[in-house]
């Protein structure tokens, strides 16, 4: 699967990159919004882990950004957060577009239940 | 209104039964009077039929009987000889003897039975040879009866001295057989035996007669009407035309020769020269039709005038429960319920006013019922106006503000008489205090239906001013706009007076005032800074939560991958032991930083829950499915069980966060061998009972009371066996109560612990 991650948190970032690539996709990463909205405008993925808490440019930019140029369906979006998200604000976010939430910290096996879901979904 | 009806209904009873029974009593009277009319009509021509036929034979063979004896005594041979020796004048004065013996026997024979008064034998010269009676006249030549005579034999009716004679002429043939007539015999005879014919006057009631009429047009017996009318009275009449005309009998209705109207049958006997006639007026006919018509108008009339006194009376019989029931209607109408209604008729109008008298009853019943229900109401008015005007200065005022009503504690402050009140506007208490503003503003406020509130300064009637709190209540008509206002006010002067003379205090202090207000900004600002350290303090625990969780993300991750063998290739046991310890560790922290979490949003209130429909049955399975692993590890024997059939409508995610808190809490204290847990769940009335069971060692008493507090934990060396927050009976406690419910436990050293709660079955907000 092409697989696209973005994060702020490096760390975070080669984690995906290395098990996710070790296990057979084909994974880009992204550190901040900006490049995040670059990529997803000119390309489509498979999936896209994007983190919400991002300096400057956050998830939720991006996800208004795309939502202009009217391309967040185009690939299955899942959010990462760390911080308390209510369900209000779930609701409004599946209502834009986007596939999944998960929270921090994501374990492996969440991850690719996560994965096994979206691509049995597609 | 009222006699319309009673007209309507009786008037067409009336009319309909007049109608009809006239209409009978005419047809049976037309059909009557007609055959009545007709077989009297009948009767008279009949009578009259046989009275014209009967009378003009019997006068036809009287007279052919006559002239047959004339005849047959001219015949005789002497006086046919004497009259042959007439053109010789040698007269036999045998012949003339015997003559004279012939006749006196013939005189003699029939004279007496005919009425004969002479008879005369005439030569065919007209002198006379032989007569009975003395003649003063000798030569007859000139006589056209005697010219008549010579030609043939016939019967006249002549006027001899003033007296109706019969005469009847005969020709005197040879006995040669001479055609020649040689002589005439002349009888004279009274009419006494005719018009006994003529006048028996039986059969023809008071008008009919019976008479004759001659060749021209004369009448030649007497009338009944008009004395000696024979020979003297013309008679033109129609049968006569006819029967000289064309020899015709008649039955007809004509004038008669007194041009009265008659009913007439004739006998024409034209060759014996007379007509008979049969007459009876007309108005004798009809005399009985007439009287019979009159009867059976007189019969209608009466009969007529019985039906429409019945019908009258009947029909005031329905109509007048009818009138009595509409005046019963009628006193409803005006709201008079008590007057009952009698009609004693058992009829459909009886029943009909039963019925009425019934629902009558009822209205009287309910209007009662109602009529307490207004008293009670407007003694409860009664109640509150008084309570009202015991209390507080009320004013009633129009949509315009003129004031209808004023209370006594009005009057006593305001300083005005009642009645210098009323009629007034309101505005005659303004005192000019209040700017123009102040009460465009109250107006635009009442106008539109709202209550205003407000403190108002009013003048009294002596120029004192007082305060009043006042509330003004707009009355609403139906189209919801105001017809009246109520004036609430309250004496507030002294509050004011206290006030303005503060107000004045303050002003004398200005600087000490100034200084106060400094301090009060300086207070708010140190409030204002207060809050947004609340604020700072929310926004760093967000923070840290972002700030923790997202390194645990790596270390969390690295642990996983090291421990996949497809990840990294896999791990030696020393290393795999270590970063298992690694991972226990951070999975640790990341519950600790949860929890909180989790705190801190229960002392803010911040917590959301999401309430729905929850079997127990699931819950628990998802509780069991949660510990399996480490109740396995640890080699505790637990049961997890609920009454059957039971749910909750609540937080589910909250309940099992709960009671995954206890079990931690007990998996901490069990013994090492040998250890139990026991979940279990019941109903209880309106609650769901929860308890988590351990056999572990208790707590004491003393220590129970801590339990639930922040950051506390029994033996602090099992924390560090442990190593738990403290914070999961806290939150727990929290949650508990939050969704409206209890907690606590039940345990002592030696006992080991139940620890309990109950929720609400029903969640309520």
């Amino acid at each position: 699967m092409k697989i696209l991650v973005v994060d702020d948190s490096k760390d975070i970032a080669s984690l995906l990159n290395q098990v996710l690539s070790t296990v057979g996709h084909t994974v880009t990463t992204a550190h901040n919004g900006k490049d995040a909205v670059s990529l997803l405008s000119a390309n489509s993925y498979d999936a896209v882990f994007l983190d919400i808490a991002m300096p400057d440019f956050s998830g939720l930019d991006v996800i208004s950004k795309l939502a202009e140029i009217g391309r967040v369906k185009t690939s299955p979006i899942v959010l990462f957060t760390a911080t308390p998200i209510t369900d209000s604000e779930v609701q409004d976010l599946m209502e834009r577009g986007i596939h999944s939430i998960l929270r921090k910290p994501v374990r492996l096996e969440t991850l690719f239940a996560k994965i096994e879901e979206i691509s049995k979904g597609s | 209104m009222t006699k319309k009806i009673a007209l309507s209904i009786s008037s067409k009873l009336i009319f309909l039964i007049i109608s009809l029974t006239t209409m009978t009593i005419l047809a049976v009277s037309l059909f009557n009077f007609y055959t009545s009319d007709k077989i009297l009509k009948q009767r008279v021509e009949d009578q009259l039929i046989s009275e014209s036929t009967g009378r003009g034979t019997a006068i036809r063979s009287l007279i052919e009987e006559r002239i047959q004896q004339v005849r047959l005594l001219a015949t005789n041979q002497n006086i046919r000889d004497v009259v042959s020796q007439t053109k010789s004048h040698s007269i036999n004065s045998d012949n003339l003897q015997r003559l004279r013996v012939d006749v006196a026997s013939f005189q003699e024979a029939i004279g007496d039975s005919i009425g004969l008064d002479d008879i005369k034998i005439i030569d065919s010269d007209g002198g006379l040879i032989y007569s009975i009676e003395d003649s003063k006249t000798k030569q007859y030549s000139s006589d056209p009866n005697f010219k008549k005579g010579l030609d043939h034999s016939f019967l006249d009716f002549v006027l001899v001295d003033g007296t109706r004679k019969l005469i009847v002429l005969t020709p005197i043939t040879g006995s040669s057989g001479d055609s020649k007539s040689s002589g005439v015999v002349m009888a004279t005879m009274d009419t006494t035996i005719l018009d006994k014919i003529l006048l028996n006057r039986k059969g023809l009631g008071e008008t009919g007669e019976v008479y004759l009429v001659n060749t021209d047009k004369m009448m030649i017996s007497e009338s009944r009407f008009i004395k000696n009318a024979a020979f003297a009275q013309q008679v033109d009449t129609f049968p006569v035309q006819e029967c000289l005309a064309r020899g015709v009998d008649i039955n007809k209705s004509y004038p008669d020769y007194r041009s009265v109207p008659i009913v007439g049958f004739s006998y024409c006997a034209k060759d014996l020269g007379f007509v008979l006639l049969a007459e009876i007026d007309e108005a004798e006919i009809f005399k009985p039709i007439v009287s019979l018509r009159n009867e059976l108008l007189g019969i209608g009339i009466v009969l007529t005038g019985l039906i429409v006194a019945t019908t009258i009376v009947v029909s005031r019989g329905i109509t007048r429960p009818l009138l009595n029931l509409r005046d019963a209607a009628d006193r409803i109408g005006r709201g008079e319920f008590d007057h009952q209604i009698k009609v004693k008729s058992t009829d459909e109008i009886g029943d009909l006013a039963k019925q009425f008298e019934a629902m009558r009853k009822n209205v009287q019943e309910k209007n009662m019922n109602l009529n307490v229900l207004v008293k009670e109401r407007t003694k409860d008015l009664t109640d509150i106006m008084n309570a009202l005007d015991a209390t507080a200065i009320v004013a009633i005022t129009d949509k315009n503000g003129v004031i209808t009503r004023v209370n006594q504690k009005f009057v006593e402050i305001s300083g005005y008489q009642e009645n210098e009140l009323l009629g007034q506007n309101h505005r005659i208490l303004k005192s000019g205090y209040h700017p123009q503003e102040f009460f465009e503003n109250m107006w635009s406020v009442i106008t539109t239906g709202t209550i205003f509130e407000g403190e108002i300064k009013n003048r009294a009637k002596d120029g004192t001013y007082y305060w009043v709190k006042t509330t003004i209540v707009p009355f609403l008509d139906e189209s919801g706009s105001p017809e009246q206002y109520i004036a609430i006010h309250d004496d507030i002067t002294k509050l004011k007076n206290i006030e303005e003379e503060l107000q004045d205090a303050l002003k004398r202090n200005e600087k000490n005032a100034n200084i106060i207000q400094h301090q009060m900004e300086d207070l708010q600002i140190a409030n204002q800074e207060l809050q947004r350290k609340d604020k700072l303090k929310d926004e760093f625990l967000g923070m840290a939560s972002h700030e923790l969780k997202t390194p645990l993300t790596p270390i969390l991750g690295w642990c996983d991958a090291l421990k996949s063998p497809a990840i990294l290739g896999g791990l030696t046991k020393p290393q795999l032991s270590a970063v298992e310890t690694i991972e226990k560790n951070a999975e640790k922290l990341e519950k600790m930083i949860s929890d909180m979490l989790d705190m801190q949003k229960l002392e803010l209130k911040e917590m959301k829950f999401n309430i729905g429909d929850y079997s127990i049955d699931g819950i628990l399975d998802a509780v069991k499915k949660d510990f399996e692993f480490a109740i396995k590890e640890k080699n505790i024997e637990f049961t997890i069980k609920a009454e059957p059939g039971i749910s909750i409508r609540s937080d589910g995610t909250r309940i099992t966060q709960i009671l995954s808190a206890l079990i931690y809490n007990s998996i901490d204290f069990v013994p090492e061998k040998g250890g139990r847990i026991d979940v279990f769940v019941t109903r209880k009335d309106d609650e769901i009972l929860f308890c988590v069971r351990d056999n572990g060692m208790g707590i004491p008493k003393d220590k129970q009371k801590f339990l639930f507090k922040k950051f506390y934990q029994v033996d602090t060396s099992l924390t560090r066996k442990h190593g738990g927050t403290g914070l999961g009976l806290v939150i727990s406690k929290g949650i508990v109560e939050s969704l409206g419910g209890k907690i606590w436990v039940d345990t002592d050293i030696g006992k080991g612990s139940s620890f309990y709660f109950s929720l609400p079955k029903e969640h309520r907000v």
